[in-house]
């Protein structure tokens, strides 16, 4: 096992950028997911670590090592694709003993580590089966089977549950997350699904355009967001654009959009711009307690019943819109009218944008 | 519920009129639908290759309706060395040419899969040999070959002065045999080029990464990945191939008609030769006939030595 640091990696296709001068540093037996929207980098961040694509700067360090001019095959790493790439002509024997054979490891050691791979993704007795016999999930455990046969330091999966059915999917994250744990492996993987990101890494990487948006563990990302994209990328979030009026008790009053009030823990100079995120399940429904700051009396515009949880478009008096999330306990119809309140510590106030907004 | 009380509520049905029942019998359908696909195929083939069969057996001669006489042109073709020749030279040019094919053809597919500048351009300049009709460059060669006009004598007699005597490409036995192989394999890469390409562009780029990271050398990325995944489609291809060239009658006629002294006829030039130019259509059917077990060997052999693999199979669990 063994850490992993990326120092300034830089890739350009032309006069696009891919990838920006990422860093990052990555502990051992970390699992860390890179997630962002398509086109933001993080799938050639991951193919530079594995070696399949050569930056133009910047460096990769694997356990210490720069291994940034080295062979894809000489960095001992595992990687999943997320097409799985197995090999359609040889059995799941051999598609995990691949590396094995290149590696000339004898004959009776092949045999043992790949049945123990194969134990390890609980795929015993499927040895003789070709891909093709096998179902997406069977498959998906194959290549995981692959991968870490070979004992790589360092375990990249690229969109590793994007090719699964829902339900599937749920499980494969668990069975991900237990092999992960018990092989006590170094493990990146790249992901367009944040809900993904948020369940099965140590630490989360948000990438946008290139860039790493905010580092951090899911909880924080969540919790405290970087900026607006991290807000509006993870989770579910309102975004609102305000004015601030007056500052009281650590208490800043602004003037959000329609003019209506709102009420945030900050600071800020009085007349600034700033930006607010409000988590849709924060926006609360029904009678407001006496702390709660933002109280706004508003119609249902919309009702979607989505199972244990509800959703909602509420409209509010200036003609602010804003989307909120409830237990189902209660249903609002539409166009009930209904008290949305949330505290003042609920919404998040945002660094001030730097570039664009 | 009784029984007994229901009424009957369906009305008398109408006797449809004997249209409508003819229409409606399975037997008749059958026949109706199966009557165009089959007279199609019994008037353009088997007609055509029936008669051929049957002129084998008999005496005919153009202008001359013939006998059955069984087996005896089969009989007279054993003892003619000129035929044995065209069997040998047809099995020779076929094995010669289709290594050269798909050797010059799975190089040019492996060099024209990677990326190159002006890709697509490339791509249809190779199929210009295909394009072209056979006589077109079957006549080309012609010239090429020729004993005072070759162009290839005069670059390495005139212009590098390598040589100091022509070349004698179709004047005698060997050359002759190996220049008509020589021009067929240009006609033929393309065709193997093109599908093979396209059997190339099948293969996931992802296992070439997959292998890549194992460390699998070039030479190992080709034998393990790229032959296997290809077998299929060289299958199909090298069917075709063989059988194209194993019946080719244009370049040989073309170019030589089978002389010098008959060492370049193949099975399809003799045929025609004996049957047409030498009015005996009922050996030159024989002798068209003699290629049927060959095509059936070859085409069974590329079926069931290279088409399907057991990984290609689905479901099945053995």
């Amino acid at each position: 096992m063994a850490t992993v640091s990326l120092r300034g990696l830089t890739k350009r296709y032309g006069a696009a950028v891919a990838v920006a001068g990422v860093d990052l540093a990555i502990a051992e037996s970390e699992m860390v997911a890179l997630v962002g929207p398509s086109g933001c980098g993080k799938t050639t961040v991951l193919r530079m670590i594995a070696g399949l694509i050569e930056p133009d700067a910047g460096q990769v360090l694997i356990g210490g090592a720069d291994v940034t001019r080295a062979p894809a095959h000489k960095r001992n790493l595992g990687l999943v694709f997320q097409s799985y790439a197995l090999f359609p002509h040889l059995s799941v024997f051999e598609n995990v003993a691949f590396g094995l054979r290149r590696r000339r490891v004898p004959e009776a050691e092949i045999g043992r580590r790949v049945s123990q791979a194969l134990a390890l993704v609980r795929l015993e007795g499927f040895e003789g089966r070709f891909p093709r016999q096998l179902s997406g999930g069977q498959q998906q455990r194959v290549a995981l089977a692959r991968a870490v046969v070979t004992e790589p330091r360092v375990l990249l999966l690229d969109e590793p549950l994007s090719n699964l059915d829902a339900g599937l999917r749920d499980a494969m994250r668990v069975e991900l997350r237990r092999l992960q744990q018990s092989l006590g492996i170094t493990t990146i993987f790249v992901t367009h699904d944040q809900e993904e990101a948020l369940t099965l890494a140590d630490r989360v990487a948000v990438m946008r355009a290139g860039r790493i948006e905010q580092v951090g563990a899911p909880q924080e990302v969540y919790e405290r967001p970087a900026n607006a994209f991290v807000a509006g990328f993870v989770g579910r979030t309102n975004l609102l654009d305000a004015v601030v009026v007056g500052a009281a008790d650590a208490l800043l009053h602004l003037s959000g959009p329609g003019g209506v009030p709102l009420v945030v823990r900050g600071a800020a100079p009085p007349g600034a711009r700033v930006r607010l995120a409000l988590r849709h399940e924060k926006l609360r429904l029904g009678d407001a307690p006496p702390d709660a700051a933002n109280v706004h009396l508003a119609e249902v515009a919309l009702a979607a019943f989505a199972g244990a949880q509800c959703q909602y478009l509420l409209r509010l008096p200036g003609g602010l819109e804003l989307q909120a999330e409830a237990p189902s306990n209660a249903v609002f119809p539409r166009g009930a009218q209904v008290t949305a309140w949330w505290t003042a510590d609920d919404m998040i106030l945002l660094p001030a944008e730097t570039a664009d907004a | 519920m009784s029984v007994t009380a229901a009424p009957s509520w369906s009305r008398a049905r109408q006797e449809p009129g004997w249209l409508a029942r003819v229409f409606d019998s399975k037997p008749f359908l059958i026949v109706a639908c199966l009557f165009p696909a089959v007279g199609l195929l019994m008037v353009f083939l088997t007609y055509p290759l029936g008669l051929g069969i049957w002129l084998a057996f008999t005496d005919t001669r153009i202008g001359r309706s013939g006998q059955w006489v069984g087996l005896e042109n089969f009989e007279y073709l054993m003892g003619d060395p000129t035929f044995w020749t065209a069997v040998f030279y047809s099995v020779f040019y076929t094995a010669v040419a289709t290594v050269g094919k798909f050797a010059l053809g799975l190089w040019l597919a492996l060099l024209l899969n990677n990326h190159l500048p002006f890709k697509s351009l490339i791509r249809a300049i190779i199929l210009l040999p295909w394009i072209v009709p056979t006589v077109l460059s079957a006549i080309a060669f012609w010239w090429i070959y020729d004993p005072q006009f070759s162009i290839i004598s005069y670059v390495f007699v005139d212009v590098l002065g390598l040589r100091d005597r022509y070349f004698d490409f179709l004047g005698s036995a060997w050359p002759a045999r190996f220049s008509l192989i020589a021009a067929n394999i240009w006609r033929g890469i393309p065709f193997v080029a093109i599908c093979l390409l396209a059997g190339l562009q099948t293969i996931s780029p992802s296992l070439y990464e997959a292998a890549l990271l194992d460390g699998a050398t070039p030479w190992q990325r080709f034998t393990r990945i790229t032959v296997p995944l290809l077998m299929p489609i060289l299958a199909i291809v090298m069917t075709f191939s063989i059988i194209f060239t194993f019946t080719d009658f244009q370049l040989v006629y073309a170019i030589t008609r089978g002389g010098p002294v008959n060492s370049t006829h193949l099975m399809a030039t003799l045929a025609f030769q004996r049957g047409i130019a030498g009015q005996e259509l009922a050996e030159g059917a024989a002798i068209a006939v003699a290629m049927i077990p060959f095509l059936v060997f070859a085409t069974l052999f590329s079926y069931f030595a290279l088409a399907r693999r057991k990984w290609q199979q689905g479901e099945s669990n053995d």
